[in-house]
């Protein structure tokens, strides 16, 4: 009985790789209808059960190229785990790091430890713009997990775009250009969701960290709560709210890193088809 | 024949063994197969895409059909698909006249004589 299940198995695999197909059903009563038929034929031929399984299996092909060959939607993008997604999940555990300095520093530059500087001030907007920028790298291998959706892919870049431009000399404006960073980050989520189905609390926190701290970066200031700075500003809603905004992309970048790093990787390399 | 020679050319070769008549996509591969002599040898799972994909292009259509309990999907070429189909075996034969008359040229070198 164990072996009569290797094409209930196979089956089942394929399933859950392209379960993102809109036409997921039909495909998978193709390929059973396919299989069935084959092992029957092979049966009928003389072999044993379970070698005709085998294979039928084998003349289907490598589960590798037919989960390839049966991952490009009829948009033609290709929506499957790349040795491309799999480093953008590396550079999200980079950013996670990074967007953890950005806080640190944020506090040290805000003028409530020691005297406000032009240099902390540029030191802070490296590594804001270092954040940002590996930020929009782990943007880009969503949206390449997901087979580059179109409008989603070039809005939600250009949006990304704009704040790692902006940082580099405007960090200060962050609770603007944040803004930007997170309606990227939930136009690809909302893709991520509808295209293969990932959904979880964790995976919005990239969206909603910027308006976060955005909301309480207002809050505070309205309050008028700590020291004012020359600018009339206040440091410390300055800080709370980045400080809540850098939280919210630590435990984003740190979800979708362990996804994409964890994910089977599979390239699609050139496959015997038109 | 490997998969990778047919890279290109499998969209026509699909089309031409249902221009017989419907098929399954079995079927497809089977008379593939057979038409060939056995000289194709590809991945069977790899010919569904091609299928779907030429539906997409509105050179097939697709009927569902029950047979021994399993639904089982029935290609059929449309009036566009055997248009390609007569367009694409016109630019394979020109150009296989072509590598033909370049090889028919062709001389061992040295010449032996």
């Amino acid at each position: 009985m164990a072996e009569s299940d290797l094409i209930d198995r196979y089956v089942a695999d394929l399933r859950r790789q392209i379960r993102w197909r809109g036409d997921v059903d039909d495909v998978i009563d193709e390929v059973q209808d396919h299989l069935r038929e084959t092992a029957d034929a092979l049966c009928a031929a003389g072999a044993d059960e379970a070698d005709a399984q085998r294979r039928t299996l084998s003349r289907f092909g490598d589960p590798d190229i037919i989960h390839r060959v049966f991952s490009v939607p009829p948009s033609g993008g290709v929506v499957m785990a790349t040795a491309f997604t799999r480093t953008a999940g590396a550079v999200a555990v980079v950013a996670a790091g990074l967007w953890v300095a950005a806080a640190v520093l944020k506090w040290w530059e805000s003028g409530l430890f020691g005297p406000w500087t032009h240099d902390r001030f540029v030191v802070y907007s490296l590594v804001v713009a270092a954040a940002v920028t590996a930020s929009l790298v782990v943007l880009i291998g969503l949206l390449a997990r997901i087979g580059w959706p179109s409008p989603t892919t070039a809005i939600s870049i250009g949006l990304a775009a704009v704040f790692v431009v902006a940082s580099f000399g405007m960090a200060w404006m962050w609770p603007v250009f944040g803004l930007f960073l997170g309606t990227a980050f939930l136009l690809t989520t909302v893709a991520v969701g509808r295209t293969i189905g990932r959904h979880g609390w964790l995976q919005w926190a990239p969206a909603g960290a910027f308006p976060a701290g955005a909301l309480v970066f207002v809050l505070v200031s309205s309050m008028g709560w700590g020291p004012v700075d020359e600018y009339g500003g206040y440091p410390v809603a300055d800080a709370a709210g980045f400080s809540l905004a850098a939280l919210g992309m630590v435990i984003g970048m740190l979800d979708v890193g362990r996804w994409l790093i964890t994910e089977r990787v599979s390239d699609p390399t050139p496959i015997a088809v038109a | 024949m490997k998969g990778q020679a047919l890279k290109g050319h499998l969209d026509l070769l699909v089309l031409a063994v249902l221009a017989p008549g419907p098929l399954h996509g079995y079927a497809v591969i089977e008379a593939l197969r057979e038409r060939s002599g056995d000289a194709f040898d590809l991945p069977e799972g790899t010919v569904y895409p091609v299928l779907h994909r030429l539906a997409k292009a509105g050179f097939t259509q697709s009927d569902w059909t029950e047979v021994a309990g399993r639904r089982r999907r029935i290609y059929r070429l449309t009036d566009a698909g055997r248009a390609a189909l007569v367009h694409e075996r016109s630019q394979w034969q020109e150009f296989a006249d072509a590598i033909s008359a370049v090889l028919k040229g062709a001389q061992p070198w040295p010449n032996p004589t």
